[in-house]
């Protein structure tokens, strides 16, 4: 049991450490949260056809009372505040998805070079960074563009 | 499967999802009014007549599938950083699949039935 609250502490706490390991948490902690909000919407929008009992085209009548039932409950603060923190997420993830995808495969990654202090990773380059960066950037843009379309705040 | 070949699926469910995604996100926020795509019927936009679109149903399946693949692949990769074993690996192996397999089931069964609503 320590052994996991260990493992958890050095994959939440990114506090001591540089932009790379920010840029880890971040990336699976948001990985988490789209993947349970995934199962989450595909549960939802069952709700179009009926819900889950439905296995065959039900009456028209029937499905929509259903999906009006479902936007009903769906629609208070709490949950669009939720999915303005999503589109934080997933804007953040995917940017962030795409430098990781370049440096995997070692595009847009710096010379190899001796360990000097202040250790810097070697990983992190000029270009590696501004895509982090960017991504945190877009990640805002869309979190305030969410925030706009539910609450009407900014009129956009 | 090997593990290099299910990360090379990884990356490359990852560029399908931001197409497939990027699709969807265009037609719940950009072509239309978020209120309006919202409706269950009677908007171009709205629910049942995204699944009634042929184009639009096929990305919305391509989009299910891929984020089963890549989300709860994701999921496996973290839950096997956390601990590791040959027990703890094929049972969070075989959960993952089994979960992305029913979601994929359920998510193809609502876009089959909206479809012909």
């Amino acid at each position: 049991m320590s052994l996991l609250v260990n493992a958890l502490k050095t994959w939440l706490l990114p506090l001591r450490y540089g932009v790379e390991r920010w840029s880890y948490t971040l990336q699976r902690v948001s990985g988490v949260a789209i993947t349970l909000y995934f199962v989450a919407h595909v549960v939802e929008t069952g709700n179009v056809v009926g819900g889950a009992a439905v296995w065959s085209v039900p009456p028209y009548e029937f499905a929509e009372r259903v999906w009006n039932e479902t936007k009903t409950f769906l629609a208070n603060p709490l949950f669009d505040a939720g999915l303005a923190v999503l589109a934080f997420m997933i804007f953040f993830h995917t940017v962030n998805g795409v430098r990781l995808f370049l440096a995997h495969f070692g595009i847009t990654l710096g010379k190899p070079g001796r360990p000097e202090y202040p250790y810097r990773a070697a990983s992190m380059s000029r270009p590696q960074r501004v895509l982090f960066w960017l991504s945190v950037i877009l990640a805002v843009a869309a979190m305030v563009y969410a925030v706009d379309v539910f609450f009407k705040v900014l009129q956009l | 499967m090997k593990e290099k070949t299910i990360m090379l699926l990884h990356y490359i469910t990852g560029l399908g999802i931001i197409i497939a995604g990027g699709v969807h996100l265009a037609t719940v926020f950009l072509l239309s009014q978020y209120h309006l795509s919202m409706e269950f019927d009677n908007h171009p936009f709205a629910v049942l007549n995204v699944y009634r679109n042929v184009l639009l149903a096929s990305s919305l399946e391509a989009l299910l599938v891929l984020v089963a693949f890549h989300g709860f692949n994701g999921l496996r990769v973290i839950l096997q950083e956390l601990y590791q074993g040959k027990t703890y690996t094929t049972a969070v192996n075989i959960m993952v699949f089994v979960v992305a397999a029913a979601l994929v089931v359920y998510g193809t069964r609502t876009i089959l039935i909206a479809h012909q609503l």
